[in-house]
This record gives C-alpha cells, sequence and structure tokens, in this order.
C-alpha cells in the first residue's frame, strides 16, 4: 500500500462518450495511480471497453478530461497514448502472426544499424524481456502464429515494457487462458505493479481481482456506478452493484424440476478415432447433466457429432428411447436436438441479421406459406422468443452484430424453443457474458427442463457445472472417465478426474 | 435507452400511424438497398446536361437494350457473390458465348430447339461449376477460371473460331421485339431482376443464401443444406449466362464465340458498384442493376461526348475505383465522413490520370 499516496499517474475526469441512440459513457471519472491495480467490472455493454478504448486513444470523448501526471491530454491516436506510456493488452490480440516473438515485440522500432535489423541484438534483448517474465522456455525466434494466445498475450506485455509503459490496461486477459497461465500472468501483473506501474484489469473473474487490484470500479449503464476497496468486498456485492439488484439464487436451476426415470438422450459406445472413444451416456427427462474435462479432452467433439456437425465412425444414439441417425445438423433438429455451439459469433449467428432472423433461422420453412416469408409469422415468433429469454434490445429488427455477448446468447439459445428440443446440449453456454445474462441462462436452463427436456452442459467454469447440474461426467483423453453427483461435490474431485492424479 | 423486447400487444394500435410509417420507411429501404441510386440520378442530370441527345427514350431504350446481356450476367454474378466463402463466377461470359453456339446448332429446329439447347449448355456449365466448388478445396476463382476456359474452348471448337450466322425464325424477337412498346430485352431483365429480388428478400431460399454467405458454418448448424444452396446459385448463374448468350445471339444475327469477350468483368464491375460486399452475404440484385445502369450511362454518354474508346475505359475504371470506395459498407463511420475522407484520393487518380493522358498525348 506503499503507493497510496501518490498522486495519480492517469485520471479521467467527467467522461462522456455517446453513439446514436446509446450514451456509452455518462460523467465517468476514474484515477490510475502508479504501482497499484485497479479492477474495471462491469455487465458486457456496460462500457468498459468504450472507456478503455477512450484511455488508450481509439475513441475521443464527446466531453470530459484526460489527465496524465495531472497535464492535461487529448489523445487524437493511439500512438499519442502510446507516448505516454499507457499500453492496451486487447481482448483479441492482433499481431504479425507470421513473424518472429522478437519482431513482434519490438515492432516499430526494431534495433537497426543503418538499414539493416540487428537479428543478434534483437533477439538478445527480446531473451531479456521473455526472462523477466517467466517465458525462458520461448524462442524469440520462433514464429508468433506457433504460440498459445497466453504467450501472444505475454508478448504483448513484453512489447510494453519495452516503450516504456507504465500504464497497463488488461482487457479480461485471463478469458482464454488455462489455469497455471492465470497464474503465471497474475505473477507477471504482480511484477508490473512492483516496478511502478499503474494497472487497469478488466475481468469478469472475481477471485483473480484481489491478487492484482486493490480498489474497484463498478460500471453500468456507462456510469461508473459504484467504487470501492477491493478488501472486504464479497462476490455479492459485486454482482448487485453490476446488476443494480440483489440476485438471489444465482444458480437458479432447480425450482419445480422433476428428474424422471426416462432416459431422453441415450448415446452408447460414440467413437471418433482420434477424437473420442465409446462415450456411453444418458440423459433423463428433466435432467441436467455436466460434461466436464480439460480443454482438448474431447467435450466439444462429442457435441459436435451428437449435432450431426462431426462424423463418428462408432456408436448409437437413441432420442426417447428410439434410435435415430443423424448425418447433418438437419437430422439432429429433426430428432429432437439443439445445439448452442462453443463459439457464438463464428458458428452460430449471422451478424449481420436481424435479431428476429437470426431466431427464425432454423425455422425458416415454418415461416413460410409455399416459398414465401411471411413477414408477420417470423415478427411474431421473434417477438415472443425473445421476450421469452429477455434480450435486451430496440427491437427484434435490431442486427444482432450490436447486441452484447449475453443478448447475443440469448437469441443462440432462444431459437431453439419454439421446436420443443427433447435434448439441449450446451457448449460453454455462459463463456464470456456478464453477471446478469448468465443467470438469466441458467433460468432459461431450468425452465425447459423443467418442461422435460434434457440438458448436456459442457463447461470449463467447474463452480457453475457444480451449481446448475444434478451430475457431472468427467472427460480426459477423449474418454468419459468418471461421474459425480453434484450434491456435495467439491470442485477438487471433479478436477482430480479431470487431469487423472491420483492423489 | 435498450430494453427487454416485449410482444406487441394489440394490432389495431395505431395502425395508421405504423401504416404510414412503413411506406416511407418502405420507399426509403427501397432507396437505402442500394446507395448508388443518388450517384445515378447526378449521372442522368450530369448527361442531360452536357448532351441533348442523352436524356431522350431513343437512347435509354438502346442503352438498356445493349445492356441487358451485361445485366443478366450481372444478376447472376450477384447471386454467386452473395453465396460468399469467395464466391464468384468468372465463367459467365464464355458459358453465354458457348451457350450461344451450341444454340446456334440446333437452328434448323428453330426456337423451340435453339432455346433448350442454349440453357441446358448454361445449366451445365453452372452445374460443373456448383459440383466443382462444392465438393473440391479449390477456390470458386480457379473453378470457374477453368470452366470459363473450357467454356471457350468448346465455343471456338464448334464455330471453327469464326461467328456462325443465325437466323432461326422468331430470334430476332429477343433483339427488337416489343412487349408493350418496351423493348423484348429490357423486359427480360426487369423480370430476371424483379423475381431475382423477390426471391432474394422475400423467401426461404434467398433467406438461407443469405445466411449461408453472411456465415456458412451458422447455416449450416441451423439445418440448411448448405450444398444444395452453393450448387444452386451457380447453377442460376450459368442458366442467365446461357439467357444473355440467347440475347447477344440474337442482337448480334450470328453465334459469335467472342462476342462476350471481357463481360465477366463487367459483370463483377457492376456487382461491385451496386453494393454487393465481395466478402458475401450482403448485397442485392436491385443494387447491381442501378451499378449495370451506372457502368452503362457513363460509358454512353462518353461516346455521346465523343470522347474515344481507350479514353472511355480509362474514365470508367476510375468510376469503379471511386464509386466502390464511396459504397463501401464501413462500420460506423457516417457516410459525410468517408466520402470527405476520400476525397483527396480521388483529386489523386483525377490528376493522375490527367497526367497520363497528357504525358501519352
Amino acid at each position: 500500500m506503499r503507493a497510496q499516496d501518490q498522486p495519480p499517474v492517469l485520471s479521467l475526469r467527467g467522461i462522456s462518450k455517446s453513439y446514436p441512440g446509446v450514451q456509452a459513457l455518462s460523467d465517468v471519472s476514474l484515477d490510475l495511480h502508479p504501482g497499484r491495480g485497479h479492477a474495471l467490472v462491469g455487465e458486457n455493454g456496460a462500457g468498459k471497453s468504450t472507456l478503455i478504448k477512450v484511455i488508450a486513444g481509439l475513441i475521443r470523448p464527446d466531453s470530459g478530461e484526460l489527465l496524465v501526471d495531472g497535464q492535461p491530454a487529448a489523445f487524437r491516436s493511439p500512438a499519442e497514448a502510446l507516448r505516454h506510456g499507457i499500453h492496451l493488452v486487447p481482448q483479441e490480440i492482433s499481431l504479425a502472426e507470421d513473424r518472429s516473438v522478437a519482431e513482434n515485440i519490438f515492432l516499430g522500432k526494431l534495433p537497426r544499424r543503418g538499414p539493416f535489423v540487428r537479428q543478434s541484438s534483437l533477439v538478445a534483448r527480446s531473451e531479456d524481456l521473455l526472462a523477466k517474465l517467466g517465458l525462458e522456455t520461448v524462442d524469440p525466434r520462433s514464429p508468433l502464429r506457433d504460440l498459445r494466445p497466453a504467450v501472444k498475450q505475454m508478448v504483448m506485455i513484453a512489447r510494453g515494457i519495452s516503450t516504456g509503459g507504465r500504464i497497463f490496461v488488461l482487457d479480461e486477459p485471463t478469458a482464454t487462458l488455462t489455469e497455471p497461465e492465470v497464474e503465471r500472468l497474475i505473477g507477471v501483473v504482480q511484477q508490473l505493479e512492483a516496478q511502478g506501474a499503474a494497472i487497469l484489469y478488466v475481468s469478469h473473474r472475481l477471485a483473480e481481482l484481489a491478487h492484482v487490484a486493490q480498489s474497484i470500479t463498478v460500471m453500468r449503464d456507462g456510469k461508473a456506478a459504484a467504487r470501492m476497496p477491493l478488501e472486504g468486498t464479497t462476490e455479492d456485492d459485486l454482482v448487485q452493484a453490476m446488476v443494480g439488484r440483489p440476485v438471489e439464487r444465482f444458480f437458479d436451476t432447480r425450482q419445480k424440476r422433476n428428474v424422471s426415470e426416462k432416459p431422453v438422450l441415450e448415446v452408447e459406445g460414440l467413437t471418433r478415432r482420434g477424437k473420442f472413444e465409446d462415450i456411453t451416456l444418458r440423459v433423463h427427462a428433466g435432467e441436467i447433466v455436466g460434461l466436464a474435462g480439460l480443454v482438448g479432452a474431447g467435450r466439444t467433439e462429442v457435441a459436435r457429432a451428437l449435432f450431426g456437425l462431426d462424423r463418428f465412425e462408432d456408436g448409437s444414439v437413441r432420442i426417447d428411447g428410439e434410435n435415430v441417425k443423424i448425418r447433418g445438423p438437419r437430422d439432429a433438429i429433426r430428432a429432437g436436438l439443439a445445439l448452442v455451439p462453443e463459439e457464438r459469433k463464428s458458428q452460430a449467428l449471422v451478424l449481420d441479421f436481424p435479431i428476429s432472423h437470426n431466431i427464425v433461422l432454423p425455422h425458416l420453412r415454418q415461416m413460410s406459406r409455399l416459398a414465401w416469408l411471411s413477414r408477420r409469422r417470423i415478427r411474431r415468433l421473434s417477438e415472443s422468443i425473445a421476450s421469452q429469454v429477455r434480450i435486451k434490445a430496440p427491437n427484434v429488427s435490431t442486427p444482432v452484430r450490436s447486441l452484447s455477448g449475453g443478448n447475443q446468447q440469448k437469441v443462440v439459445l432462444g431459437r431453439w424453443f419454439c421446436e420443443k428440443p427433447r435434448v439441449y446440449i450446451l457448449d460453454e453456454p455462459t463463456r464470456g457474458i456478464d453477471v446478469g445474462a448468465k443467470s438469466e441462462i441458467y433460468q432459461c436452463i431450468g425452465r425447459f427442463t423443467a418442461e422435460g427436456a434434457g440438458a448436456l452442459v459442457i463447461s470449463s467454469e467447474l463452480p457453475e457445472l457444480l451449481g446448475i447440474c444434478d451430475r457431472v461426467l468427467v472427460m480426459r483423453a477423449g474418454r468419459l472417465v468418471g461421474e459425480v453427483a453434484t450434491a456435495g461435490a467439491t470442485e477438487e474431485q471433479i478436477l482430480q478426474l479431470a487431469i487423472g492424479s491420483t492423489k | 435507452m435498450t430494453q427487454t423486447i416485449t410482444q406487441t400487444s394489440s394490432a389495431s394500435e395505431g395502425a395508421a400511424a405504423t401504416a404510414r410509417m412503413q411506406t416511407t420507411s418502405r420507399l426509403r429501404r427501397v432507396i437505402a438497398l442500394s446507395g448508388m441510386v443518388p450517384a445515378l440520378i447526378v449521372l442522368i442530370v450530369v448527361g442531360s446536361v452536357l448532351s441533348p441527345a442523352f436524356l431522350t427514350a431513343t437512347n435509354f431504350s438502346n442503352v438498356l437494350r445493349l445492356g441487358a446481356v451485361i445485366g443478366l450476367l450481372a444478376v447472376g454474378q450477384t447471386i454467386v457473390v452473395l453465396s460468399g466463402r469467395g464466391g464468384i463466377d468468372l465463367s459467365v461470359a464464355h458459358v453465354a458465348s458457348a451457350s450461344a453456339v451450341v444454340g446456334s446448332l440446333y437452328q434448323a429446329w428453330g426456337l423451340p430447339a435453339v432455346l433448350p439447347a442454349a440453357l441446358a449448355t448454361g445449366l451445365f456449365f453452372g452445374v460443373v461449376n456448383g459440383i466443382g466448388v462444392t465438393f473440391s478445396n479449390l477456390q470458386p476463382f480457379i473453378v470457374t477460371l477453368a470452366t470459363m476456359t473450357i467454356a471457350q474452348g468448346v465455343a471456338f471448337e464448334l464455330t471453327n473460331a469464326s461467328p456462325l450466322p443465325v437466323s432461326a425464325p422468331g430470334l430476332s424477337w429477343f433483339s427488337t421485339g416489343l412487349i408493350l412498346g418496351i423493348p423484348v430485352p429490357i423486359v427480360i431483365l426487369a423480370a430476371v431482376v424483379i423475381l431475382g429480388q423477390l426471391v432474394l428478400s422475400g423467401t426461404t431460399f434467398g433467406r438461407s443464401l443469405y445466411a449461408v454467405g453472411g456465415n456458412e458454418e451458422a447455416a449450416y448448424g441451423a439445418g440448411i443444406d448448405t450444398r444444395k444452396y452453393r450448387i444452386g446459385v451457380y447453377a442460376i448463374s450459368g442458366v442467365l449466362a446461357s439467357l444473355a448468350g440467347v440475347l447477344g445471339m440474337a442482337q448480334l444475327n450470328t453465334a459469335d464465340p467472342n462476342f462476350a469477350n471481357g463481360y465477366e468483368l463487367s459483370s463483377i464491375a457492376a456487382v461491385v458498384v451496386g453494393g454487393t460486399l465481395l466478402a458475401g452475404g450482403r448485397g442485392n440484385i436491385w443494387g447491381t442493376l442501378v451499378g449495370v445502369v451506372i457502368m452503362a450511362l457513363v460509358s454512353n454518354l462518353l461516346n455521346l461526348l465523343n470522347v474515344n474508346q481507350w479514353t472511355n475505359l480509362m474514365v470508367t475504371g476510375l468510376i469503379i475505383v471511386i464509386v466502390v470506395s464511396l459504397n463501401r459498407p464501413a462500420e460506423g463511420q457516417p457516410r459525410r465522413e468517408r466520402i470527405l475522407k476520400s476525397l483527396p484520393l480521388f483529386g489523386l487518380l483525377l490528376l493522375g490520370a490527367i497526367a497520363l493522358y497528357g504525358i501519352l498525348k
């Protein structure tokens, strides 16, 4: 806490920014102090991204001012922000994928002699930087393309250090990282703080924030809704500040749900060589079954094969006791399956389409008389579904591209409701969406299972699986290795099965 | 601010106001369908000032009659481009001439034989394109380049590389015939454009096609048989190309293997000028029609002004760049700002063109 009394290195004063129809930021003020971490949380669409972009010089605010070291500064471009030592590590990292790690670190300021790049110095200096970040094993000469996202992120941070960055903005840096990678990142952030850098850390994962930040700003509807010290703040406090109302019973899938004896989905010996083998499982009517495992354990592959997106070589699938042959998604839909895929933007939505057309996409046939689409039917169905899943948007003609992640996910989930599927396969249904939308998705899952459907939920968030599922199946290296009834189960039990340790 | 969507409560509520809003918004939508309508209007105004012969019914009817051939190719091209995944049909022009040539071989049996033979040829090449693109790992550019070359070979082989005279009775109707006083080629193009646009915007086929072009994986996951659509669009393009071939044959009274040379590029130019994204999923046939008309009128105006053919080409090239960069849907950036930002570039281009012209002179 030594740095507490140092004057802020960056201050925002009354920042506002509006877009046609949306007040993205209104009167936001924020201070970043050297050597300290400040957390920024809020639902998607609360204005976090806009605020970050203002700080990084990507967006110019309509009003309000930025002070760097107490001096007013206006960033007309990202380059100017960089000159002040402000370094943004964005969520989706864009680097020169085909160039080497070293070149990426020093992009734009390669050490040169005359017109030639000094390779030796470039590599040596990169090695130094990487070593500081605990990445001795990374060869600075290897092309970036070969590296994991976590390492690319470190390259971005190394770049910031090499330019003398003193304000680091990290936008959901851990969204795609594994547990050890998260720990390493936290270590690096702490190191940056110890060296006097100011950190603005955006994350939905409250457990992480305790390690990297001392204070926290909660954004809601474009405003800084609450500011508090991190110490003593509970998860419930934060959720409440983010959502703006008390959230009772977060994992709300249990009410009025009867798990029947009757299986709706029976999979036997499902095999796709090299991906998964001999998968046998059952989901009963009204039951929510979790599928846990490490990334690469084959969970997504099973989901894709069940839905007909990938072929499988062996095995049978029964729905409501009847054998079904699934050659493609069309067969799967007809048989009563619904899939919410892992990547909603690339795998489920047509971003240029409005909400309504995305919702009716699997049901175009029912929306038409002969071959002609009925606008009225489309509107009626999509409005009914949009209100069921509580999509927040001006109307159903709003392009899906402009929705927040949570609302996009509601479109993907809601589109299946009208077919009354027997089994929902949900692959990371709440990845990257805010707390409010998460709880609404859980309610939806609770609702359709209460009506007698079954659900197979893939998730990498164990608290989620333990919270909403009746039992959790665990996969490891393409095989089912165990089953845990969630009542009284712990995350450790599942992890041990997933990793295969025997302690 | 945004709110949760609720179901509209009562249908009669403010029905009149809604209806009024719908008419204006529909009009606006039709204009917005192609951002190039204002450009077209400017072009017509400028043209009528520069040349008294420009804004006359005869001139327009002539321009459109000749433009109908490229128009038909461009409609097919639009549908192919909309289907995404690098969709493009380079073969349209040579399929048109090959279809005309094949059709002409049956002229002894008259139009009832010529027409089906030509259309079947177009369909054949279209389906070959579709199957090639769908079931191989090859880019549409490559596949259609190959069929383009094959179609060219077929046309040359069958004609010994010299135009065949055609005198099938009734064929000239496709060039000089009138329906309600309107030249037949224009009627055919209008019918194809209207039908095509209705199918695109109002049918399951159209919606699915946009979905396939916008996000193929999402469309497949929603149960749409994406392969069927991919083959379908190339088949449609092939058939429209053969129809264009018949129109061209009727206009020339010969089956000329060379008559459509370069038209594939003209059709692509019309598509992009009309605002359809080459990336697929966005655009429409109405815009393409505007694109075709703009290109045809510019060339016609320059002719009327006695600008020579080669300068005409240079100007056409410039216009493509300018129009497309104005019409490109950029995200978040207001149109006015975009136009202002592009002005220096256009100035430079224009200066460069004038300088080049001066040097060459």
